[in-house]
């Protein structure tokens, strides 16, 4: 067997020793050494990511001055259509004043919330912050009103946060539009698109609704926003409705987010 | 080796904050079908270590795919054609796959396959071609001449 596997002494004791590892790192007694290399590990991880961060927003810059000359010519031909707009729109305003009073933004005398910085994302989005910090897995992760993901993974000095987008993500949502109200199943997609599922037929819904959290799975409160319907999807030969949602913001963009620690 | 060990020490960071592409595992499979060496091992395990600390894992998790990765692609150099692209790609696809299964068994998470595997994939031939003419840069190929 030692002819057949080649340097099979080096590759059993190399197995043995990545065996005992994930042993004492199971049984926590790797917790000193992991957190001693996150001192240099977390920094480089969070230049990598800030450094992609600035190059994207250098191309960025490119692409959208054109746009924006564009933009510039279009937005003043608009303008004088949007004055003779506005004394309407101020009718309508104290009538979705009225209806935005019943949600509940978070207020820090209700919750306590704890920063987080982002370090890098691809399927979850990582953060510098873990159980050292009183973190636990299930924790929701929120930006200002809205809603972010939840952890899903930790380790002492890191974690990982599935997000909204994520296909292992449902939550129990709400939509509050002009035409009315809607309730059903926020389900993610992977990519940037989350599908808003189990609406029922009578049930008004429309492009551009909000849709908030109902907070009935209990780690997170309700009325947390968790995007904008782009597209509703009906066929009467379907029980339910469903509408495509998507976020309100890039999640790339955030400097910060805070976990809702209690 | 010392530019393999800072290209491996790149890909994971590259690889656990901006760019979901699994380069650790193409490079480290398809230096073992390059170059069959003991070092190998060595960089799996250690490369494996660092990729569990950053990503969160627990330690030896990802030294322990590594390794067998690396294993394999070891065994497979005694087979025939084994420095034909014919062994190596679907080497290669099986080991990006299983590694994304086994670690969603693990961690219980939903199945992600798409479409990381087919951007991983267009990576192998390019990463195979730069190491073996990194690995063999000191190797003078002489010309075939034939006895008149």
């Amino acid at each position: 067997m030692g002819k057949a596997i080649p340097n099979l002494q080096i590759t059993l004791t190399l197995f043995l020793i990545s065996l005992i590892l994930l042993g004492l790192d199971s049984l926590k007694f790797l917790s000193l050494p992991k957190t001693a290399a996150y001192f240099f590990t977390n920094p480089i991880s969070f230049g990598v990511y800030k450094t992609r961060q600035a190059v994207s927003k250098e191309f960025e810059f490119v692409f959208q001055s054109r746009k924006s000359a564009q933009e510039n010519k279009a937005l003043q031909e608009q303008l004088a259509q949007i004055l003779s707009e506005n004394a309407n729109l101020r009718t309508r305003l104290a009538e979705t004043t009225a209806q935005l009073e019943q949600n509940i933004s978070l207020d820090p005398k209700t919750y306590n919330l704890f920063a987080l910085r982002p370090i890098g994302v691809d399927r979850y989005l990582k953060v510098d912050q873990g159980s050292n910090n009183g973190l636990k897995v299930g924790m929701p992760v929120v930006f200002k009103d809205n809603y972010i993901g939840q952890i899903l993974n930790i380790s002492e000095r890191g974690a990982n946060v599935r997000l909204l987008t994520d296909p292992d993500s449902k939550i129990s949502a709400f939509s509050i539009g002009k035409e009315g109200n809607a309730k059903g199943l926020l389900i993610g997609q992977f990519g940037n698109e989350l599908l808003f599922d189990k609406i029922l037929h009578e049930e008004k819904i429309s492009e551009g609704d909000l849709v908030y959290s109902e907070g009935t799975e209990g780690f997170l409160p309700r009325g947390l926003i968790l995007g904008r319907v782009s597209k509703v999807i009906e066929q009467q030969t379907q029980i339910f409705k469903q509408a495509k949602v998507s976020p309100v913001f890039d999640i790339r963009d955030l400097e910060l987010v805070f976990v809702i620690t209690e | 080796m010392k530019t393999l060990i800072v290209i491996l020490i790149l890909s994971a960071f590259l690889q656990t904050t901006i760019m979901p592409i699994n380069l650790v595992l193409i490079i480290l499979i398809l230096r073992g079908f390059v170059r069959t060496d003991i070092s190998n091992l060595y960089l799996a395990f250690f490369i494996g270590v660092l990729m569990s600390l950053l990503d969160f894992k627990p330690l030896g998790l990802y030294s322990l795919i590594y390794l067998v990765a690396v294993l394999v692609s070891q065994l497979s150099t005694s087979l025939r054609f084994s420095s034909h692209l014919v062994i190596i790609f679907p080497v290669v696809t099986f080991f990006l796959i299983g590694e994304r299964l086994f670690l969603s068994w693990i961690g219980s998470e939903s199945l992600q396959l798409w479409p990381q595997i087919l951007i991983e994939v267009l990576f192998i031939i390019p990463t195979y071609i730069l190491l073996k003419v990194w690995e063999e840069r000191f190797i003078s190929h002489r010309d075939i001449k034939l006895r008149v």
